[in-house]
């Protein structure tokens, strides 16, 4: 910097902030992608070598606590319990690849579909519209638990809530733009806001639910029939990778650091499994409407639902393996023995 | 199965013939499955080619009952594009954008759409009444935040858009993105802590809401990039009691007083005051984008206030109670946290020779934050002067008052 400072006695002036002793003289250049979160974990301002976080208040990692500060009483105090270790670039992914419903879709492609076409994809997208709608509120529900010392997940969480946001109203835009409208609405997501910690809902809603998502997005092109439906699907997917990629890396940090909890994970599995695997009631390729519609668009209309249904079974396949995948990834491998009979009988064999 | 006479009749209405009908008798079909077939106006081509599918594999396609096709929400929907796309405002028309002065659903059906009977699990929900979180235009409100996004990490000149400043300015600077990057994080946690209970009737709004928690998360992000990017480092934490003023809220009304009406407007003047006295481009620019931002959530704060007002019974009785608790809340955190007030005299003095210049400055900032505050409440139909917080007015007249 360019010279000390010159003090200057004031009366109701305490300038003592001037002198804190928080670390200065941080020095960093821009990359290629900017200035990133990553760029500026550095120091004693860094993440790293803190298990545990510091007094439960609102200040920021590295700042000067006040010590007259009001407790906030409902944070987790374990790094583990909130952490990812991918969060800080996760987020920055997010801001870079956020998108508009609004105009980065092609809406001109919808043209008019057959009744059974156009109301098979409205049943797809009020189902969806549902479950996204729950998807921001839990991690709504949690962010205020991060403790600021672990913000980047807070941060991470945030643009999830923008990208559900998204989610719900592209979904929505779909089934009001082309001459359907919504259908009755069935369970959807609900019984995710019955989790209680963290852990569980990263399980469940990241790892579980967006998981199955986002391989049936992924596979968009093959229940779409025009270019807009295609790009909502694969921009979409796009978004529910990061989330995956959040729930995966906080899982694995939990195995990693805290492995006594693996059978607690197992556990919110066995129960989520359960649901999927024996009740119609939270999947969207078992689930008897959300089945049916998806048959149809995958065959492309009710004449063909029998060729639809057999790419829904390749599809719940895919699903159910890169389910595995992802638990092999985190340490919990030895899930393949557990599954839920009715997602193990998918799984491929081992190489 | 034998067809009732009117899916019969539906099926002679869509050319069905005589033959077809037997041949769908003759399969493992149900008639509810027929006539949804019927309601979806399928040519007979088509029916009979899946009647075929289902002879040739009547276990699992007899199961199959388009029962989708029965909903009871409207039909025929189709939203134009518009000037700036598909807006939400666009596909707000019909009963979809009808919103109700109470929700009627726990559950998670969206607007427009009715619960399944046999499939309905009630969530946790709390808030079912428009006027507890409506405001006129928040469709496009939220489509404007998105238009206004931007990216911190890029969109802000790191590599040359700063300078070498002198230590007391910079720290002065570091100071301020501390404090205001611990606001950004808990605006972010106390928003999101109210998505949960908003019911869906209302997305709309929480859509919004969504777009105030991803700005507040850039406040966060960005200032404590600033405060560590030019040499400097982080400040002292603020007090946090303006903090209580947010999380002691137990409306949502009452939240939203005292963050997007309260502590906005006093955030906006606040911000284009520091574009104002930037020392560097990018402090400008970062402080600008900020403003923009914080000029949208007060602009739904005002426009929630308006409905509250006007259609919640003890709507005007409420606001000025909580408006009194959201300004004891910020005057208590500006009155007790220093380092932001000091922080700001040193700015606006460019540095500590001349610091009661800076004082001088503060005040007429207060000034403006006042004037603008009560020019707001004055938009509003309220007439806050007389209750006014006195520590925010003496602000004026003695910026260092405690």
């Amino acid at each position: 910097m360019a010279s000390s400072p010159t003090f200057v006695e004031a009366p109701g002036l305490n300038f003592d902030w001037l002198n804190l002793d928080t670390e200065q003289g941080m020095r960093i250049q821009a990359g290629r992608r900017g200035l990133t979160l990553e760029d500026v974990n550095q120091m004693t301002y860094g993440v790293e070598g803190k298990p545990e976080a510091g007094i439960a208040v609102f200040g920021p990692r590295g700042a000067k606590a006040d010590i007259r500060s009001p407790r906030h009483a409902r944070q987790y105090k374990s790094k583990a319990d909130v952490w990812s270790e991918s969060a800080m670039l996760l987020y920055e992914e997010a801001q870079q690849r956020q998108w508009a419903s609004a105009r980065d879709i092609p809406w001109e492609t919808l043209k008019p579909l057959p009744d059974d076409i156009e109301w098979a994809m409205c049943t797809l997208c009020t189902f969806l519209t549902q479950v996204e709608f729950i998807a921001g509120d839990l991690p709504g529900r949690f962010m205020e638990q991060v403790h600021p010392d672990f913000f980047e997940s807070q941060l991470f969480l945030g643009t999830q809530i923008m990208d559900e946001g998204r989610h719900l109203d592209v979904f929505r835009k779909r089934a009001l733009s082309n001459g359907g409208g919504m259908v009755d609405a069935g369970f959807g997501a609900i019984n995710l806001l019955s989790v209680d910690d963290f852990t569980e809902m990263t399980a469940l809603l990241h790892l579980v639910g967006e998981g199955f998502v986002q391989t049936l997005f992924r596979m968009g092109e093959l229940i779409s029939q025009n270019d807009a439906e295609k790009k909502i699907f694969r921009l979409s997917a796009q978004d529910e990778s990061r989330h995956l990629a959040f729930g995966v890396t906080h899982l694995k940090y939990v195995m990693d650091t805290e492995p006594w909890r693996k059978e607690e994970l197992h556990h919110y599995l066995d129960i989520q499994e359960g649901a999927l695997g024996e009740s119609q009631q939270a999947s969207l390729t078992t689930n008897p409407t959300t089945g049916e519609a998806l048959a149809i668009l995958a065959g492309g209309g009710v004449e063909h639902m029998d060729e639809g249904f057999m790419k829904l079974m390749i599809m719940r396949k895919r699903q159910i393996n890169e389910y595995m995948h992802r638990l092999e990834v985190i340490g919990l491998g030895d899930r393949r023995e557990r599954m839920a009979p009715g997602m193990r009988e998918f799984l491929d064999p081992v190489k | 199965m034998e067809l009732k006479e009117s899916t019969k009749k539906r099926g002679h209405l869509l050319g069905w013939s005589n033959e077809l009908l037997t041949k769908l008798e003759a399969s493992a079909l149900r008639d509810a499955t027929v006539s949804n077939l019927a309601y979806m106006r399928l040519p007979s081509d088509r029916v009979n080619a899946f009647v075929e599918k289902v002879d040739a594999n009547p276990e699992q396609m007899s199961r199959i009952t388009f029962s989708f096709i029965r909903t009871r929400s409207e039909r025929g929907v189709k939203a134009e594009v518009g000037p700036e796309g598909l807006t939400l405002d666009r596909i707000n028309i019909g009963t979809y954008g009808q919103v109700p002065d109470t929700w009627p659903y726990e559950n998670d059906a969206p607007r427009g759409s009715h619960p399944a009977p046999e499939n309905y699990a009630p969530g946790s929900y709390t808030i079912f009444d428009k006027s507890e979180v409506w405001a006129e235009g928040v469709d496009v409100l939220y489509e404007d935040a998105i238009r206004d996004r931007w990216i911190p990490a890029t969109d802000l000149d790191w590599a040359n858009g700063l300078k070498e400043l002198p230590e007391e300015l910079e720290r002065a600077m570091c100071q301020l993105c501390t404090t205001y990057s611990s606001h950004g994080l808990v605006e972010q946690k106390i928003i999101s802590k109210w998505f949960e209970p908003i019911s869906y009737g209302f997305h709309d709004v929480k859509l919004f809401l969504g777009t105030q928690v991803y700005d507040a998360g850039h406040k966060v992000e960005a200032l404590r990039k600033r405060a560590l990017a030019n040499g400097g480092g982080l400040g002292q934490a603020p007090l946090g009691t303006l903090y209580r003023g947010f999380y002691g809220s137990l409306k949502l009304t009452e939240m939203l007083t005292c963050l997007d009406i309260v502590y906005k407007s006093y955030e906006l003047t606040l911000f284009e005051a520091n574009r104002d006295y930037a020392k560097t481009d990018l402090d400008a620019k970062l402080f600008d984008l900020m403003a923009r931002d914080s000029r949208r959530h007060l602009e739904y704060g005002k426009r929630h206030l308006t409905w509250y007002m006007q259609h919640h019974p003890r709507g005007r009785e409420n606001v000025q109670f909580w408006l009194g608790r959201g300004e004891a809340s910020l005057s208590n955190e500006i009155r007790h946290s220093h380092a932001e007030r000091e922080a700001l005299v040193v700015l606006f003095a460019d540095g500590l020779e001349k610091v009661s210049k800076g004082v001088e400055k503060l005040g007429q900032l207060r000034q403006k934050q006042n004037v603008e505050y009560i020019t707001l409440m004055d938009d509003l139909g309220i007439d806050r002067l007389p209750q006014f917080n006195p520590g925010l007015a003496k602000m004026v007249d003695d910026p260092l008052a405690v």
